[in-house]
C-alpha cells in the first residue's frame, strides 16, 4: 500500500498545492489517469467546500488529507476541526432541468457522490472527517 | 482552448476571458477543451452562466473535444443535455 499524507491551510490557492502533490504520488503509484482526474474532482471539490464553510470565524486553519492505495482501489480521507458541518446532507440537485431553471448550489457535491463508490462523512470529538473510496475497474 | 484545469482556482480567469469575447459582441463561441484534464463545479457554473447569456442574445456556445472525465462530469451533471458537445472542432465549426 502506497500513502500521501498532507497538510494545508484554509485558503483557495492551497487546493492547487495538493493537486500537485496528488499528481506525483499518482504517477510514483500508477493510478490510472482517469481515477486521478475524478480524484482531483472530489479535492477540488470537498476543500472548497471545507473552506467555504467550516470555519466561520476566518482564522488560519489546517486540514489533513490522507490518501492511501493499493491495487484495489484509493482511498481519500480529509479532516478538518472546524464547525460541524456533513457536504452530502445537501439538498438534491435536479440534472433534469432547462438551461433557465439550472442553479449551481449543491452540485460539486452531486459530482462527488456519483463519482465515488464510496463517500462517508464522520463527526469525530472537535473534527469533520469526509472519507471516499474509487475503486480500480479492469 | 482551456488548457490544464478548470476547477475553483482557475475559473476566475476563464470567466474573465469569456466575458471580455462576449463584451466585444461575440455571438458565437467554441471553446476547446482538448487540453483540459478536468473540470469542477466551479468551471460548471461558468459555462452555465456563460450558455444563459448566449441564450438571451440569440447567441451560440459549442464546446468539443471533452475528455472521458470532462464528459463523464458533463453527464452526472447534466449538463450534456443543456449545452452542445462536440467531438472536435471539425464536427464544431460544422454545426454554427
Amino acid at each position: 500500500m502506497q500513502e500521501l499524507k498532507l497538510k494545508i491551510e484554509n485558503n483557495r490557492p492551497a487546493i492547487a498545492s495538493v493537486i500537485e502533490a496528488f499528481a506525483e504520488f499518482t504517477e510514483k503509484s500508477g493510478i490510472p489517469m482517469s481515477v486521478a482526474m475524478q480524484v482531483n474532482l472530489i479535492f477540488d471539490e470537498l476543500l472548497t467546500n471545507i473552506i467555504s464553510y467550516a470555519f466561520p470565524d476566518n482564522d488560519v486553519r489546517e486540514i489533513g488529507i490522507h490518501v492511501n492505495k493499493n491495487d484495489q482501489q484509493i482511498g481519500v480521507q480529509i479532516v478538518d476541526d472546524g464547525v460541524p458541518f456533513n457536504p452530502f446532507e445537501q439538498s438534491e440537485v435536479d440534472t433534469s432541468l432547462s438551461i433557465d431553471k439550472r442553479e449551481i448550489g449543491g452540485l460539486g457535491i452531486h459530482l462527488v457522490k456519483n463519482v465515488m463508490d464510496e463517500f462517508t462523512y464522520e463527526r469525530r470529538g472537535e473534527c469533520n472527517i469526509v472519507s471516499l473510496t474509487k475503486r480500480f475497474n479492469n | 482552448m482551456f488548457e490544464g484545469n478548470l476547477d475553483t482556482n482557475t475559473a476566475p480567469d476563464a470567466e474573465t476571458a469569456i466575458n471580455k469575447l462576449l463584451d466585444d459582441g461575440a455571438r458565437k463561441i467554441l471553446i476547446n477543451f482538448e487540453n483540459l484534464n478536468y473540470i469542477s463545479s466551479a468551471g460548471l457554473r461558468i459555462l452555465l452562466g456563460t450558455a444563459k447569456k448566449m441564450k438571451s442574445i440569440s447567441g451560440t456556445l459549442i464546446i468539443c473535444s471533452l475528455n472521458q472525465t470532462v464528459q463523464e462530469v458533463f453527464d452526472i451533471s447534466g449538463f450534456s443535455t443543456i449545452l452542445s458537445l462536440a467531438a472536435n472542432e471539425t464536427d464544431a465549426l460544422a454545426s454554427f
